[in-house]
């Protein structure tokens, strides 16, 4: 790129202008690296009330919402449902995706919210997702073939990936079957079973596709195991024991499993919506993108788009409305996004870098079915083709 | 009375419901409630129970102890690290185990004079009590060969003990011998059973204050076949430092010699030129930094030693290598009790990653 600028501008020699980005580079990282020192300097008591005020409030919603559904007759029952909504959507984002991040493992007072030590009420093997998510989602965002993420399952989201028949029904299929048991899938996404299907039902495999590299070299029975340990967890404690429970206490064993399937569904439909309103739509990232230090906190900005919404709702999104900041600091609690997203927006202005924001949670999801609608079909185009800062020409 | 229930429960547990499952269940159900019902297997720490004590002789005692579901598998020969808690301070020692069983484990403590753990533990060690263990560590494990030499002096015994056990079990194809040195007949350890393990394999039995006094090296002289044997020894530092000394003299192949030392050394090396010893937990695997190591961080050093360590970035920013620093300095990028692998460097003789 500096080569092209001087052609425009001769009086400067090629070692200036890259001296030039350079500083500015460095510079932009300076910047956006104090806020994160301010913050961890910060960490302390104000985190752990946090993370303790939202367990004790999860705790009570499930109170609420299992005697709800156990006691309440008939139809009054589902008043439980929303409670328990509640209490698996706290404990599955606000509570889990963010202690698994490790954001709460430097408080030595909270043992229970470390990630090492962590439990997700969620059917996902956490061991498994940290190496997905932490180690590879949130280091290679947005990198083609590198980013398991942005084409999960046999979803299309970019023109580079090969098309077959089974793309044409994308967006029905995530909408009507792949979203109402999302975190259910997780785990065929971590451990490699989406690559066994791609490898078998498409005529070019998983070309185009992020695949899992096996990094604790687990053996398909060793797989097969920790799939098993993790979503029977969950099954048993929402669908045996408090239907048994409300079974042996006089009560109907089917009212209580009926309204857990519907909180249970509407917790994977609301996480879906949430978690993918928030790449799929923006530049694909050069491979090389993270090779350079200064260029992370560029291409974490310019691969993810935040959405507005009040404190309530961010915190029922688990902050990841928040996702630029999220995808900036991942290991900073998430509470505090909403205070780093001002001095991120103040860098943002002063450097002209891209910011991006949904107007609302709506008109998020409504971009990225769109895009979806367009890659279903062989030769759709990108509804809103931008490409990576990072490769554009200096400015 | 409880605590007796107590132990009865934990025991059958451990033995029918075993490690894995009561580890799946406990880190899925921990909470408040349970973590004060039943804080022996609902916690996150590796501990273990007092089930049994046995005095060996005036000054040693045996402590049988069955370990949580986070205690990993023993070999015979290695040691565990006991914390107690004095007057509000924590103190830790090394223990060599001397039984190893399905599930539990024993470690014999000798009393020493002025020694702070050892006589705490004397005086307050009962049935029931749970006590801070460390994972089991150490090399000092059988290697698989067929002719074998245990020297030991008085409580090193511990760990030979446990080696001359299992190789009498599990290998009895191989030709193993003892040499031990007591200061008189009533020092003797495992008396009774080493009169038992006699029958099947050679032990001499040597006493520094009998009226028939007899030194570790006259009987070495004598020994036949001693430089075919390989030998695990362990003791007090002098007596260890003796036995090399004539082993060197007798240009013996010390590469065959397994040697347990610990180092009761307080005065820990801080800084980060030291060559430090690293103990990752997670893979209970030490790793001791050799000149090549100066420099890297705690994941390369990790790496050139094979520990795999979960990590991504490798520059400090995604926060996927996070651990718990749980013993020694770093420098670096670290946050309260985390640190950062990737970019973090050791910075003392001794450092813990949990």
């Amino acid at each position: 790129m500096s080569a092209q600028a001087t052609a425009f501008n001769s009086s400067l020699s090629i070692s200036t202008i890259a001296q030039k980005t350079q500083q500015r580079d460095d510079e932009i990282y300076q910047a956006f690296e104090a806020i994160k020192q301010k913050h961890r300097a910060d960490m302390g008591e104000k985190d752990v009330k946090y993370i303790k005020k939202i367990r004790r409030y999860s705790r009570i919603f499930e109170a609420v919402g299992r005697t709800a559904v156990m006691v309440l007759p008939g139809p009054l029952a589902l008043l439980g449902v929303p409670f328990v909504f509640l209490h698996r959507n706290l404990e599955a984002i606000e509570i889990g995706h963010n202690v698994l991040h490790g954001q709460y493992d430097s408080l030595p007072e909270v043992p229970e919210f470390h990630s090492h030590n962590f439990k997700w009420k969620a059917p996902i093997d956490e061991a498994a997702w940290c190496q997905e998510h932490n180690a590879t989602h949130h280091v290679y965002t947005n990198v083609f073939e590198k980013d398991p993420d942005l084409s999960h399952g046999f979803l299309r989201t970019s023109a580079d990936v090969p098309h077959t028949t089974w793309h044409y029904f994308q967006l029905p299929f995530y909408l009507l079957l792949a979203y109402p048991t999302m975190l259910y899938n997780f785990n065929s996404q971590n451990m490699g079973k989406g690559d066994k299907f791609r490898a078998e039902k498409f005529p070019l495999g998983n070309q185009g596709y992020a695949t899992f590299k096996n990094p604790e070299k687990l053996t398909d029975e060793q797989i097969d195991k920790r799939i098993d340990l993790s979503v029977w967890r969950v099954l048993v404690k929402e669908y045996v024991v408090f239907p048994a429970l409300a079974l042996v206490t006089g009560f109907s064993f089917w009212k209580v499993f009926i309204c857990n399937v519907l909180a249970d569904f509407i917790n994977n439909y609301w996480i879906a919506l949430t978690i993918q309103a928030t790449h799929f739509t923006e530049p694909l990232q050069p491979e090389d993108a993270i090779d350079n230090k200064l260029n992370w906190y560029i291409s974490q900005l310019d691969s993810s788009v935040n959405f507005k919404g009040t404190r309530l709702q961010s915190i029922l999104w688990g902050h990841l409305n928040y996702q630029i900041e999220h995808h900036l600091y991942p290991d900073i609690p998430a509470h505090r996004y909403p205070d780093i997203a001002k001095d991120v927006q103040a860098i943002c202005r002063q450097y002209n870098l891209p910011y991006k924001l949904n107007e609302s949670w709506g008109q998020a999801i409504g971009k990225y079915l769109k895009l979806f609608w367009r890659f279903s079909f062989k030769d759709g185009k990108h509804p809103f083709p931008a490409s990576a800062y990072l490769s554009q020409p200096e400015a | 009375m409880l605590n007796d229930l107590a132990l009865t429960v934990n025991q059958w547990a451990l033995k029918n419901v075993g490690r894995e499952w009561i580890d799946y269940v406990a880190s899925n159900t921990m909470n408040m409630g349970t973590k004060r019902v039943a804080p022996f297997f609902w916690s996150y720490e590796c501990q273990a129970k007092i089930i049994n004590i046995r005095h060996e002789t005036h000054d040693t005692m045996t402590l049988e102890l069955l370990p949580n579901q986070h205690f990993a598998q023993a070999q015979a020969g290695q040691y565990i690290e006991i914390t107690v808690t004095i007057d509000g301070q924590k103190h830790t020692r090394c223990y060599s185990l001397s039984h190893l069983h399905r599930e539990t484990v024993a470690v014999t403590i000798k009393r020493k004079e002025g020694g702070l753990v050892s006589n705490w533990l004397f005086q307050h060690a009962q049935r029931g009590m749970c006590l801070p263990i460390s994972h089991p560590q150490g090399r000092f494990v059988y290697q698989g060969q067929d002719q074998v030499l245990m020297i030991s002096a008085g409580s090193g015994i511990t760990p030979c003990y446990a080696l001359l056990n299992q190789l009498l079990a599990e290998h009895n194809n191989v030709d193993v011998a003892m040499i031990a040195q007591f200061k008189t007949m009533d020092d003797v350890i495992f008396a009774e059973a080493l009169t038992t393990v006699a029958k099947k394999c050679t032990v001499h039995l040597l006493f520094t204050r009998a009226a028939i006094k007899a030194d570790v090296i006259s009987q070495l002289e004598q020994y036949p076949e001693l430089l075919e044997r390989d030998i695990y020894l362990c003791g007090p530092a002098g007596f260890m430092d003796k036995v090399v000394a004539y082993l060197e003299s007798k240009n013996y192949d010390l590469s065959r010699l397994a040697i347990e030392r610990f180092n009761f050394d307080d005065n820990v090396e801080v800084g980060e030129q030291c060559l430090s010893e690293i103990y990752f937990q997670s893979h209970n695997t030490t790793v001791k930094m050799n000149e090549a190591d100066k420099g890297k961080t705690l994941l390369e050093i990790a790496e050139a030693h094979g520990i795999e360590l979960e990590h991504g970035c490798r520059t400090g920013m995604c926060g996927s290598c996070k651990c718990r620093l749980v013993q020694g300095e770093v420098t670096g990028n670290k946050l309260g009790v985390a640190v950062y692998p990737c970019t973090a460097y050791p910075a003392s003789s001794k450092v813990v990653i949990g």
